[in-house]
């Protein structure tokens, strides 16, 4: 088995507000290991993002433990890249200079890992709008561009927070296609929160569902799917349906047992 | 590369346009060259029938002066020796002014930003102090500082400082959360949140405080001679007005009107120039 990336141990979480406190996350239990793709489906408001936050090191678990590669994550550090639902590229910075600011950031930037951004923007094809502003890019375009941001520092996990949900229908399936095209190139681990089922089991090897608040993993799916490694391709795939429906189905449970 | 993009764009344009379009295109600008002949045709007239009701004694020229009486008070000055003075003066205590303003605006929003308690406790004193007519504080100035220039331009600093503070902590603090989170998760710190993203992304709404500052500076810097000064042209609209030389005034609030628009175009063209990546 390929080594542990991420692990949750028994993490909680308690979110404040001047109202009241809430239990966001409650005794999570989660592994991830290397080159994996992992998907989280659940209900909204169920804590997919505060527990994004916890992997990343913005927030601190109330108690348990979050590893990154062993070590314990206390600050936002260079092995998570995440990839937020607004690609916020920097209107003031043409591509080049937006790819690079992760590494601006980190201090890391000179001419190797310039060279490196550089080579993920020509391998994904963009690298004829390399000095082109976000504004003359499509939103396609942006995400890709946000995506090799995030690459660029080459982080041990990549964290995908509805990185699609403000695309149109039709850009997101190609989109989708593919950023999983290029996570896979790249042998990254990713993670990907998403409300969106047929996205979960198109992109991922395995998806977990969560319980409504407090989150907790409430059921995995190992997808194993008769198609070519390619999300547009695994939806065609005849197994599709059946996780489909019994994803379906765990979530639903919720909504029933609030009525 | 710039110019790569320069030609794509291009590119987009039909190389031959339907009679529609040619028509379509020629209808916008007869419509801004309408728009812009009447411009001068508002001046031109105004100052025309200025002179003519002037001349045949509508309008008493001894109170309200003429176009031909304002060149020719501007000319005297510029005879004298004095024109140069006077603008001179006004012009470098608006400048001074303006960029003290600006710069300690900038500034005092920048750590009211870094701070937002000590934001949240200064509120409801910078309403005030904006609420307040600065003018007010004239005499205080006087007293403080002597009836120098330096009071004058205080005057100047003191009436553009306050907007240029709120419109700039306003720009900062619209930067969305959200841009802010991007940076967090790359391990930002404060410092370089500032830098790389509130400061670039606050240039356009630092742009507009600009222009709304310079107004601002002009509007202290004529009190403030109105109340202490030897020279300016705020000096000649009082001198005139107790001496009863409605030409001089008259001819000093045109010329104030001309460096007023000047200096408005000015910042107006270096917003231009530092919004380049808004055009693309």
């Amino acid at each position: 088995m390929e080594p542990i990336i991420v692990e949750l141990k028994n993490v909680s979480l308690i979110y404040h507000d001047p109202f009241a406190e809430t239990l966001a996350i409650d005794d999570l239990n989660l592994t991830i290991r290397e080159g994996e793709f992992a998907a989280i489906v659940g209900p909204s408001g169920c804590g997919k993002t505060s527990m994004l936050n916890l992997l990343c090191g913005l927030t601190r678990p109330s108690s348990g433990e979050v590893l990154l590669g062993g070590n314990k994550v206390t600050s936002p550090g260079d092995g998570i890249g995440y990839m937020l639902q607004h690609d916020h590229l920097l209107e003031w910075r043409d591509v080049e200079a937006n790819i690079v600011l992760g590494l601006e950031v980190k201090n890391m930037l000179n001419e190797k890992t310039r060279a490196y951004a550089l080579d993920l923007l020509e391998r994904h094809g963009l690298m004829e709008f390399r000095h082109h502003y976000p504004q003359q890019l499509s939103g396609g375009m942006k995400k890709k561009v946000a995506l090799i941001r995030t690459l660029a520092f080459d982080p041990t996990l990549l964290l995908l927070d509805e990185p699609f949900s403000a695309l149109d229908y039709q850009t997101r399936l190609h989109i989708s296609d593919e950023v999983h095209k290029i996570i896979k190139q790249e042998h990254k681990t990713a993670l990907l929160v998403t409300h969106d089922i047929s996205e979960a089991i198109s992109m991922a090897d395995r998806v977990l569902v969560f319980s409504d608040r407090p989150a907790r993993v409430k059921k995995e799916f190992e997808i194993k799917l008769n198609a070519p490694d390619s999300p547009i391709a695994r939806r065609q795939a005849p197994e599709f349906r059946g996780y489909f429906d019994s994803i379906w189905k765990e979530i639903e449970y919720r909504e029933k047992a609030l009525q | 590369m710039k110019k790569r993009s320069s030609n794509k764009t291009k590119k987009n344009a039909p190389a031959t346009m339907s009679h529609e379009h040619a028509v379509y295109l020629s209808k916008i600008k007869r419509k801004e060259r309408f728009v812009v002949s009447m411009r001068y045709v508002i001046l031109i007239g105004f100052l025309l029938l200025w002179e003519l009701f002037a001349r045949i004694g509508v309008i008493d020229p001894f109170i309200a002066s003429s176009p031909s009486r304002v060149v020719r008070t501007i000319l005297s000055l510029y005879n004298e020796g004095s024109l140069f003075t006077h603008i001179g003066t006004t012009l470098y205590e608006t400048v001074v002014g303006f960029l003290l303003g600006t710069l300690m605006g900038i500034l005092l929003a920048s750590i009211l930003w870094w701070f937002p308690t000590a934001n949240k406790i200064f509120d409801p004193y910078l309403v005030v102090l904006n609420a307040l007519p600065k003018i007010a504080l004239g005499p205080i100035l006087i007293v403080w500082i002597g009836a120098t220039e330096a009071s004058i331009i205080a005057m100047g600093v003191l009436i553009s400082l306050i907007v240029t503070i709120m419109t700039v902590l306003n720009g900062f603090n619209e930067i969305s959360d959200s841009k802010q989170k991007l940076m967090l998760t790359l391990g930002a710190s404060k410092w370089q949140i500032f830098v790389k993203i509130v400061l670039p992304a606050s240039i356009p709404t630092m742009m507009s405080a600009l222009k709304l500052s310079v107004g601002m500076t002009w509007v202290g810097i004529i009190v403030g001679e109105y109340l202490v000064s030897k020279a300016g042209l705020g000096y000649l609209i009082v001198y005139g007005g107790q001496v009863f030389q409605l030409d001089l005034v008259m001819a000093s609030i045109i010329l104030l009107c001309i460096l007023a628009a000047l200096m408005y175009y000015i910042v107006a063209y270096f917003e231009k120039r530092i919004i380049k990546w808004r055009k693309h």
